[in-house]
């Protein structure tokens, strides 16, 4: 399934335009290189299954739907099922619920919460200095004769993540992504597994409307 | 000594007595009920009065802007850290205390089973059930998928109802709208501005306090622009500005009208008299008439509403006529006559003209209204003082006059030969009363009352614009109108805050209000919270949980905390000490009042167009009351300007009854009442006519001219014994005008409203008065010619 990312990946025109020369090739792959192909991206989709190992359950709590990604920094995640519902992150709010009701939680003086939501956007929309500045990040490429593989690692630097997350763990091949491993200090860990990527999507009025939940603005 | 010299001595001693005595005793109240007649409006006068010395009026709100959010954060952090410093600063807030958190933590955790609901007997029965704690058990499930989880999974074990979320979701709603965090730090929801809130040490209406405070603000401002290399841009919203403008704006205007007045008045009496003594002696009736006032205030009362002083005070101003009226027939009088004798002269007319004052004011003191009986006291006794010193202290120290001055002459004999002209031209005579009665009548006609205090005060639209602007960013309440829960003490109070809640809930449900914000998301009454907590007691709910859960696919054993909190002993009821000394001190600060009867909680409305739907849902709420600071203020004022007309009308019949007793004679009771009543009344149509609505201050001007017009015809009725003298009358009348004129009708050329009002009423009344009373003792005396004469003509 991977393979099928790096291929709908490479016919993106924001990656064409990374200077690295990492666009369909995995040559030289470097996390430069892929935060800044991430910066290019005009928009994200990608399809998600998310599985979550907590401690209070018998059993995982299975979850699938579609994310959505508009630069610089809003994220849709739409979960289809087990039940239908949204959340909408933004770099202010986070607001969540589905067609009967939303709730909105501003991030501002709620850190943890915050910190959790934004370990993913800080990653795809290219945010280098947020990312050092947050994570002791490690990236582990293959060898470009194996596909281009790569992992990228975040271990959290400053309390209240710290605290909360013990590890991220990313892979992808050439620029997409294929999992988020997220593991808690708790030991409670989420596997999401990405499929259908597509790096170079762009969404039209009506879906920012529909998808973001935003009024006429750009997102 | 001779027996006057002995009387002024002893008089001198009285009033070095009274000195000493105001100033040991002197104390000034501003407490509004003092002013109130009904126990309801006195009730709301004590949370007027509460509320103008409330945390939420002592809060003071900068708006700090700059080029880009950034800078406005950081301008607004090191702003507050400048202004933190200051003795003036009470508390100082720009974000959520970083405490906060582990606070709302510690009050609320072990205590979240005594929020579960605002309906304990009606809800908690079937939330407990077998059916609604499966809801739960999924509803907790839905939420390990929520961004929130990790705070979730933590609360879990011990909270599987999620009620402690419950509180933090229903404090994240009370929270006001148009703000969020960035950086630690308030900023609007635009991004452009970032807020500061501030609390006073002094009241907000402390203007003397409050000026060089905002002018540290300013200092602070420019400092940190300069430091940070950023141009900011901070607006201010709260009373300070305003109080500190009124009071600029009125020290201003009363500087500069009162040097203008106090020069003219010193040139007048120096032209006309030619010396220093009489200049110093002529001001000493008022003196010590404010002494005596005030001693006479603080024995009965204990201490004086500042608003007595300043209405006393102007009554007490009439009394310059006294020295004038004493001074100019003993500036007349043949060469070598001792002041003693002059004095005689003016003696029946002051005395009778102090008595009918004083009797005027008498009606205020049988209104009832304790505000009104202070300053028929005040002003009353003041008068009394200031003839009492006119009497036994003025002609001790007056010198002889050894011969009348050339000019003094002139002036005298060209009155004279006015006045003898005048007399035999009765058509002409009979114009200004004419013109006088006819301007009353069309008047009354289109005088209107507006006892809106706020136009007493002219706002700078500068400063007003400036406030609305920053309250629409951070604040969307209705300034002034809000809801108060009375109780006579904090339980009784709360409870009446959720019976009004629940109404509102309703009301905003039916459109009646945008929405509303009290103290109820944060606090609720004992008897709400150990319902809840009974609730509990009486179930089954930590087995019944634990079989829910399991049911959802939760480990049941991970929920031991939340079975060991259901039956542990629960903590007492959280009160409002609690709050107060906790960091969530600043989220509540504004929502409680304490008045001398009790406590008041307080609920802020937003957009409500009509109040009167609210206060009928409200009318079976004991202790509820709905309040519109603007209209209680002008329901109040026009309450007691009705009140007081009434009486003052009252006073006005006693004081020509009194005259009428002491004349006897129908002609002199028109000479001594009629100049005054037209004076009133021409006044008051003059300033209709001028497009004024009139006002408290216009009405307590009036009474002055009232005052000072029934003296005006008393004295030239008293002329009338001496056809030598009646020069010297109409002279000091024209000199007592004058000197009226300087020192209160200048004030009509002031900006400031209420001075105007003071200013225009007392200058038109008084140079009505001095033009209607020579001609009506004159018409008078010309009609007792043509019928046959009695001792208004015949004493010639």
């Amino acid at each position: 399934m991977c393979g099928a990312f790096a291929a709908l990946a490479a016919t993106s025109p924001a990656i064409a335009a990374e200077p690295t020369g990492s666009t369909g090739s995995n040559d030289n792959l470097s996390i430069d290189g892929l935060l800044a192909a991430f910066r290019r991206a005009p928009g994200i989709e990608a399809h998600f299954v998310e599985t979550r190992q907590i401690a209070l359950l018998a059993l995982p709590l299975e979850s699938n739907g579609v994310i959505y990604f508009a630069p610089p920094g809003v994220l849709a995640r739409h979960q289809t099922s087990p039940s239908a519902s949204f959340q909408i992150i933004e770099p202010t709010r986070v607001r969540f619920g589905n067609d009967s009701h939303t709730e909105t939680i501003q991030l501002g003086d709620k850190p943890v919460v915050k910190a959790f939501v934004d370990s993913f956007v800080t990653l795809i929309s290219g945010d280098k200095d947020t990312l050092y500045r947050l994570y002791t990040v490690a990236f582990k490429a293959a060898d470009p004769a194996q596909g281009g593989a790569w992992q990228l690692t975040l271990q959290p630097r400053v309390a209240p993540v710290s605290k909360i997350i013990a590890r991220i763990t990313l892979t992808g091949t050439g620029l997409v992504l294929s999992t988020m491993q997220l593991v808690e200090t708790g030991g409670d860990e989420t596997m999401t597994t990405f499929s259908n990527v597509n790096v170079a999507r762009t969404f039209i009025f009506d879906e920012r409307t529909k998808l973001f939940r935003l009024s006429g603005k750009q997102p | 000594l001779r027996p006057e010299r002995r009387n002024a001595a002893v008089g001198l001693a009285v009033v070095g007595l009274l000195g000493v005595f105001v100033a040991t005793n002197m104390s000034v109240t501003t407490d509004m009920t003092h002013f109130l007649t009904s126990n309801d409006a006195q009730r709301q006068g004590r949370l007027a009065g509460a509320l103008a010395d409330s945390e939420l009026s002592r809060t003071l709100i900068l708006s700090v802007g700059a080029p880009s959010q950034q800078d406005a954060v950081r301008g607004a952090v090191a702003l507050a850290e400048r202004l933190a410093k200051h003795p003036e600063t009470a508390w100082i807030e720009r974000g959520v205390p970083t405490d906060i958190e582990s606070a709302v933590y510690e009050l609320y955790f072990q205590r979240r089973f005594h929020f579960l609901s605002e309906h304990p007997e009606t809800e908690l029965a079937e939330r407990f059930s077998p059916e609604g704690l499966d809801r739960v058990a999924a509803q907790l499930k839905e939420q390990l998928i929520l961004p929130t989880a990790p705070l979730i999974k933590r609360l879990a074990p011990a909270d599987p109802t999620q009620s402690f979320m419950a509180l933090l979701a229903r404090f994240e709603r009370a929270r006001p709208r148009g703000l969020r965090i960035e950086e630690d730090q308030f900023v609007t929801d635009d991004g452009k501005h970032a807020i500061i809130f501030l609390g006073t040490r002094s009241s907000p209406l402390d203007a003397r306090a409050q000026e060089p405070f905002l002018a540290s603000i300013d200092e602070a401002i420019a400092a940190v622009g300069r430091e940070l290399g950023v141009s900011l841009v901070v607006e201010r919203a709260g009373v300070h500005p305003f109080s500190v403008q009124a009071r600029r704006s009125i020290e201003s205007d009363i500087k500069r009208i009162s040097i203008v007045s106090t020069v003219a008045l010193i040139l007048l009496f120096l032209w006309f008299f030619r010396s220093f003594r009489i200049l110093g002696l002529a001001f000493a009736p008022i003196i010590v008439g404010l002494l005596g006032g005030l001693a006479a205030g603080l024995a009965f009362f204990g201490q004086i509403h500042g608003l007595t002083i300043a209405f006393a005070a102007t009554l007490i101003g009439s009394s310059i006529d006294y020295p004038v009226h004493f001074f100019t027939h003993h500036a007349l009088n043949e060469p070598g006559t001792r002041p003693t004798v002059s004095f005689s002269r003016v003696w029946p007319g002051l005395w009778l003209g102090t008595a009918t004052s004083i009797l005027g004011f008498g009606g205020l003191a049988a209104s009832g209204l304790p505000g009104l009986q202070e300053v028929a006291i005040v002003a009353g006794t003041g008068l009394g003082a200031a003839l009492a010193c006119t009497r036994y202290i003025l002609p001790v120290l007056t010198p002889v006059i050894q011969q009348t001055a050339p000019h003094q002459e002139r002036i005298a004999t060209r009155l004279t030969r006015l006045l003898q002209g005048l007399g035999q031209r009765r058509k002409l005579l009979l114009v200004v009363p004419l013109l006088a009665v006819a301007t009353t009548i069309v008047g009354l006609f289109f005088l209107r009352w507006n006892d809106d205090i706020g136009q007493l005060n002219r706002l700078d639209p500068a400063l007003v614009a400036e406030g609305d602007s920053v309250r629409g960013r951070v604040a969307h309440v209705e300034p002034g109108r809000l809801i108060v829960a009375f109780g006579p003490d904090e339980e009784t109070a709360l409870q009446t805050t959720e019976l009004i809640e629940g109404r509102l809930e309703a009301a905003k449900s039916q459109g009646l209000l945008g929405g509303f914000r009290s103290i109820h998301p944060f606090l609720w009454s004992k008897r709400l919270q150990r319902a809840n907590l009974e609730a509990v007691r009486t179930s089954d709910l930590g087995p019944a949980m634990s079989a829910a859960l399991g049911r959802a696919g939760f480990r049941e054993t991970g929920f031991q905390p939340f079975r060991d909190a259901v039956a542990a002993e629960p903590l007492a009821p959280l009160v409002w000490s609690d709050l107060k000394d906790s960091p969530l001190v600043s989220l509540i600060r504004p929502f409680r009042i304490q008045t001398s009867d009790g406590v008041g909680f307080l609920t802020f409305l937003e957009a409500v167009p009509d109040l009167a739907p609210l206060e009928a849902m409200l009318a079976d709420v004991p202790g509820a009351m709905v309040f519109d600071q603007r209209a209680f203020v002008s329901r109040t004022f026009g309450t007691y300007r009705e009140r007081a007309l009434l009486v003052v009308l009252i006073g006005m019949f006693a004081v020509l009854l009194l005259v009428a007793l002491w004349y006897r004679k129908w002609i002199l009771i028109l000479v001594a009442g009629a100049p005054a009543l037209l004076a009133c009344g021409s006044t008051a149509a003059i300033l209709t006519f001028l497009g004024d609505e009139l006002n408290l201050v216009h009405f307590v001007a009036l009474l002055l001219v009232f005052s000072m017009g029934v003296d005006y015809g008393i004295f030239m009725a008293e002329s009338r014994h001496h056809e030598a003298g009646r020069a010297a009358t109409v002279l000091g009348l024209a000199f007592a005008c004058g000197s009226t004129v300087l020192s209160f009708g200048l004030l009509g050329l002031s900006d400031n409203p209420a001075l105007r009002a003071l200013g225009l009423t007392t200058g038109i009344g008084i140079l009505a008065s001095l033009m209607l009373a020579p001609s009506v003792l004159l018409l008078s005396e010309n009609r007792a010619a043509t019928i046959g004469g009695d001792d208004v003509s015949t004493d010639t």
